[in-house]
């Protein structure tokens, strides 16, 4: 193993590869601690319409309220 | 008599050296390694395999091997393809797609086709290749990891990074591993682009030493890739005990909060916001980053899911099965029993050991500052062995309090050491090709 054998180029070129790295992921972090905000304001300029809640089906209903029903009737009838 | 004789010198028992043997025996081990301690099957049992094939001894005029990637020559005009050196230093011609796309075919002709219009009256000589070279072709031109990368991207979950941004910087503290056995190498009489193929090693991602590799130290490509995935296939043994000696008790036990829930509009902008950003810094990063991206992009829009599904399912697999196949192919004794792949793997050991040792540090430094500390464990994750290296700092986490389940935590550091290793690829080959 021979030091010497590093010139400063390859010095100059770990130290800016490294700084590069973390620039680059440093920019990564900050866009991601900015992004919900920015989305938020997004969101306020251009709200988005609400979701229609799709209107519940009658069989649905039904069915549930004969199982409340039974279950009730079940319940009940033992003690 | 004689004839049996003859027949006998073509054989592989006439001509087999104890190389090969050596490296038959290498790629049993790790078959067996695959198959008994489960380290990284998917990736060891392809490459023991091809390690296996590409050690059979064949005669010199049969095109079996990786080298023979097939030859075409133009002749009386235009010389359209271009010369290599193989591994034994006599010339060989490389295939220019370019040919091919004008003859259409690669075969024995010794006469140019009539119908090639764009040959005209040239005459074209073509020499086919191997169908080991034929798939070794992916390897060498750097086909294959960027599939690889596409098919990563498109099983990656980036929320957990979203949800705590400054994990982020633990994996760019592990790219430390890549630029200082860059300098290693250097000092071991390795050249420039040689010791950049080599420092990579230290990025733990396989796909990328591949492509770089490919890209500045074709001839140490074998021993490159295979020390890297025998590395990663190695991250339940080399890390354990470097994070326990750099982390005290205390530090192993403490918890984090748990992540936040991150909205489907913030995983839709983020891949391509982040590629803007690693690509515009480091444009040698552009193929690697941008289908990592490409691929989280299709996950994430919600349109996409037949692409997502297949780039994360069947075209990883397929991928990975020619890659590991052919890297390990490419490991005939004679090429790969040198000096310098003892020193690549030696090389190769110190990169993963910094890389993980440089995480674990700048978490530990980071704690300095924050009021919310951080587990110095999860730094360890900053190199970008996915998701080995989350799950062995959930297993040394847990060791201490059975209690505390770092994966998530660590699979944040864990991605963006995958962007880190990219960005110091793209990095390294664009200032070591100028």
């Amino acid at each position: 193993m021979d030091l010497n054998r590093i010139a400063a180029d390859h010095l100059h070129l770990a130290v800016t590869g490294m700084t590069v790295v973390f620039a680059a992921l440093t920019l990564i972090a900050v866009f991601i601690y900015s992004l919900p905000r920015v989305l938020a304001v997004i969101d306020g300029m251009f709200p988005t319409a609400p979701a229609e809640q799709p209107a519940a089906n009658d069989e649905d209903e039904r069915a549930a309220a004969i199982g409340f029903a039974l279950h009730h009737h079940r319940t009940q009838s033992t003690r | 008599m004689e004839n049996f004789r003859d027949f006998f010198q073509t054989t592989g028992f006439a001509t087999i050296s104890l190389g090969n043997v050596a490296m038959i025996v290498i790629g049993i081990t790790f078959i067996t390694l695959a198959i008994r301690k489960h380290y990284e099957p998917l990736l060891l049992v392809p490459i023991g395999m091809g390690i296996i094939v590409g050690n059979i001894p064949f005669s010199k005029d049969m095109q079996l091997g990786v080298d023979n990637q097939g030859a075409i020559l133009v002749e009386d005009g235009q010389v359209l393809t271009e010369t290599i050196k193989n591994s034994e230093g006599s010339e060989s011609w490389m295939l220019n797609p370019l040919v091919s796309l004008f003859t259409g075919s690669v075969g024995d002709a010794e006469e140019g086709d009539d119908d090639a219009s764009a040959m005209e009256s040239e005459r074209v000589r073509s020499r086919s290749g191997s169908v080991l070279g034929y798939l070794y072709f992916g390897v060498s031109h750097g086909i294959f990891p960027p599939l690889i990368f596409l098919g990563i991207g498109a099983m990656t979950d980036f929320s957990t990074m979203l949800s705590n941004p400054r994990l982020v910087l633990l994996g760019a503290a592990a790219q430390i591993g890549v630029f200082l056995t860059f300098l290693g190498a250097l000092s071991l009489d390795f050249t420039a682009a040689q010791a950049g193929a080599v420092g990579i090693i230290g990025g733990a991602d396989g796909p990328t030493a591949i492509f770089l590799s490919a890209k500045l130290a074709p001839d140490l490509l074998g021993a490159i890739a295979i020390a890297a995935y025998s590395y990663m296939a190695l991250v339940p043994v080399i890390q354990p005990p470097i994070m326990k000696l750099l982390t005290t008790q205390s530090e192993r036990k403490i918890r984090m909060k748990p992540p936040r829930e991150v909205s489907r509009a913030e995983r839709i902008v983020f891949p391509i916001a982040a590629f803007l950003i690693c690509t515009l810094l480091a444009p040698g990063a552009l193929v690697l980053i941008g289908m990592l991206f490409f691929g989280n992009l299709l996950k994430e829009c919600g349109v996409t899911d037949r692409l997502a599904q297949s780039a994360r399912t069947s075209m990883i697999d397929i991928v990975t099965i020619l890659l590991g196949f052919s890297v390990g192919a490419s490991t005939a004794a004679r090429n790969f029993l040198q000096p310098e792949s003892l020193l690549i793997f030696g090389l190769g050991a110190t990169a993963f050991a910094v890389a993980t040792g440089g995480g674990v540090l700048f978490a530990k430094g980071m704690n300095l500052f924050l009021k919310e500390k951080i587990n110095p464990l999860v730094g360890a994750a900053g190199v970008s062995a996915v998701p080995d290296s989350a799950r062995v700092v959930e297993m040394v986490g847990l060791e201490e309090d059975p209690e505390n389940h770092l994966l998530m935590h660590a699979m944040a550091p864990n991605v963006a050491g995958v962007l880190g290793s990219a960005v110091a690829a793209g990095i390294l080959w664009s200032a070591l090709t100028n």
